[in-house]
């Protein structure tokens, strides 16, 4: 498996590294916004961070990998074993990464509010995991619209629906009308049985990614 | 060379979309160091084939090897390998908005002899934009592209599928050119899947056509000239002369007939005793495969 693995890592951790600057960009362009329309730190605490960096962008790069880029490095011959095992990698790579984009923008936030670090080491376990979990939904996704086309988008179309209600549905649970941020500290709070769930779930996405689509992609 | 060493080998492929049976146990040698030619009529199944060769795709049935091992996931066969395909300017359900960049930088990625320098040089000769986006070129430019990344690949066994497609007459004459400069060079095996066959002529030492999902024929291309030959004159006497040798065509135009006859191996063609009533003459590749291709009923 080694070298091929190694190459598709490469050009794979370029793309992250691409969206990964993006991510930045667009988290440093809202904190901006929202400041500019009155937000103060409180409130962006969590909102932008979490819907754009953890879920999105992390979604959509894999999407696009397995929807396009797979096709383009299955097209030069390599393994399909070498790419899914440089997917996981990346998986990763994205996973520590944007764990630690979170983690650090994080405890600036809550440096400029309270005026003290909190080192809240939960934060970038949670972080991770729901780049995982974002990733294996993106990975399978994008098989799904390789193979099946139209169909497969609209299901990708529905997905992201289904996500975007789950986060109303937490922002409906602010505690105060005040307070219209999507509280992280409810993510950290998630009990070891949901972290475990959403795991478990991200693994049988790789799991069916694989068994299902990737071994019969059909290279166009 | 020694058995299957360096051979590119497909034994009794079978491929199926649905009930539509492709191909139908393509048995095909490709050795080394030579430039063949697969030619094959639309949606013949040629461009599934190569696919299936270059272990990109699965076959129904049947095996692929390299060098004596599978290719079929196989990293050591495939990395051998560089499959071209035509590029396009729609990718997923929108434009392709990537650059010629982009294809490069995977390129150097992903084939582990991708020679830059010689990207860089073929980029400047085609006259390339590295930051255009493929959706705003024309076809000739896709080819191009296609062609930079077969050529600087520099991979032991090449194939390009339709690499001129859109390539005006000079680019064409250029592409040939630079193929067999690199094929001197580096000794490489190339396969070309291509429709403007006459042009290719000259460059394919081997012809193989693919019609009715399995390969018909594979040949040395300069034999496969030399054993046909069209016979003209009169009826009467075109048919006499030709009775003896086997007809892939003939019209006639009043009283007057050309037949198109292939030899067999080691026949002859003398028709000394017919003197000025008949006229012999050669027959070029492109109208050899039409002629071996023309389905019952279609007109020639």
């Amino acid at each position: 498996m080694g070298s091929y693995t190694i190459r598709n890592a490469r050009y794979m951790l370029y793309l992250l590294a691409r969206s990964f600057l993006i991510s930045v960009a667009v988290l440093l362009a809202l904190s901006l916004y929202w400041g500019m329309l009155g937000s103060g730190p409180s409130e962006m605490s969590g909102q932008p961070f979490f819907i754009l960096i953890a879920v999105l962008v992390p979604l959509m790069l894999c999407y696009q990998n397995t929807a396009v880029y797979l096709n383009l490095s299955l097209g030069a011959c390599n393994t399909r074993r070498s790419a899914f095992a440089a997917m996981q990698i990346v998986k990763l790579a994205a996973a520590a990464a944007f764990g630690l984009l979170g983690t650090v923008t994080t405890e600036l936030i809550t440096y400029f509010v309270s005026g003290r670090f909190s080192f809240d080491g939960a934060l970038f376990g949670v972080t991770a995991l729901f780049v995982v979990f974002a990733m294996s939904a993106g990975e399978l996704l994008g098989s799904v619209t390789h193979r099946f086309g139209r169909i497969g988008a609209i299901v990708f179309g529905l997905f992201c629906a289904l996500v975007g209600g789950c986060i109303g549905v937490f922002i409906s649970l602010a505690p105060s009308s005040e307070e219209i941020g999507f509280q992280v500290d409810m993510l950290t709070a998630l009990p070891f049985w949901g972290c475990l769930a959403v795991l478990l779930l991200a693994v049988c996405f790789t799991a069916l990614t694989w068994f299902c689509f990737m071994r019969r992609y059909v290279v166009k | 060379m020694t058995g299957t060493q360096n051979c590119l080998i497909c034994e009794k492929v079978v491929k199926s979309f649905g009930k539509n049976t492709v191909l139908k146990g393509v048995d095909l040698t490709i050795e080394p160091g030579k430039i063949y030619g697969l030619i094959g009529r639309n949606g013949i199944g040629k461009t599934t084939l190569l696919s299936i060769m270059t272990g990109q795709n699965t076959c129904d049935s049947g095996s692929v090897t390299y060098g004596g091992m599978r290719v079929w996931e196989n990293e050591k066969a495939t990395s051998q390998i560089c499959f071209s395909r035509e590029l396009s300017p729609t990718i997923l359900f929108g434009q392709n908005t990537m650059r010629v960049k982009e294809y490069f930088r995977m390129a150097s990625c992903y084939y582990p002899a991708w020679d830059a320098a010689y990207a860089k040089q073929l980029t400047k000769e085609f006259g390339l934009d590295l930051k255009k986006k493929v959706c705003k070129m024309n076809k000739g430019m896709m080819s191009m592209v296609t062609i930079t990344l077969a050529l600087a690949s520099r991979a032991p066994v090449t194939i390009l599928d339709e690499p001129v497609a859109g390539l005006d007459v000079y680019m064409r004459d250029r592409f040939y050119d630079l193929l067999l400069k690199d094929y001197e060079e580096t000794g490489r095996t190339f396969i070309l899947s291509t429709h403007i066959i006459e042009e290719a002529a000259n460059l394919l030492e081997e012809t193989i056509i693919l019609n009715d999902g399995v390969i018909t024929l594979k040949e040395n291309t300069q034999e496969l000239i030399d054993s046909c030959r069209y016979i003209s004159g009169l009826a009467e006497t075109v048919e006499r002369a030709a009775s003896g040798f086997q007809q892939i065509h003939e019209e006639s135009l009043g009283r007057s007939k050309t037949v198109c006859v292939r030899l067999r191996p080691g026949q002859q063609l003398d028709l000394s005793a017919y003197g000025n009533e008949l006229t012999v003459s050669p027959v070029p590749l492109q109208k050899i495969f039409v002629y071996l291709t023309k389905r019952q009923g279609e007109a020639v």
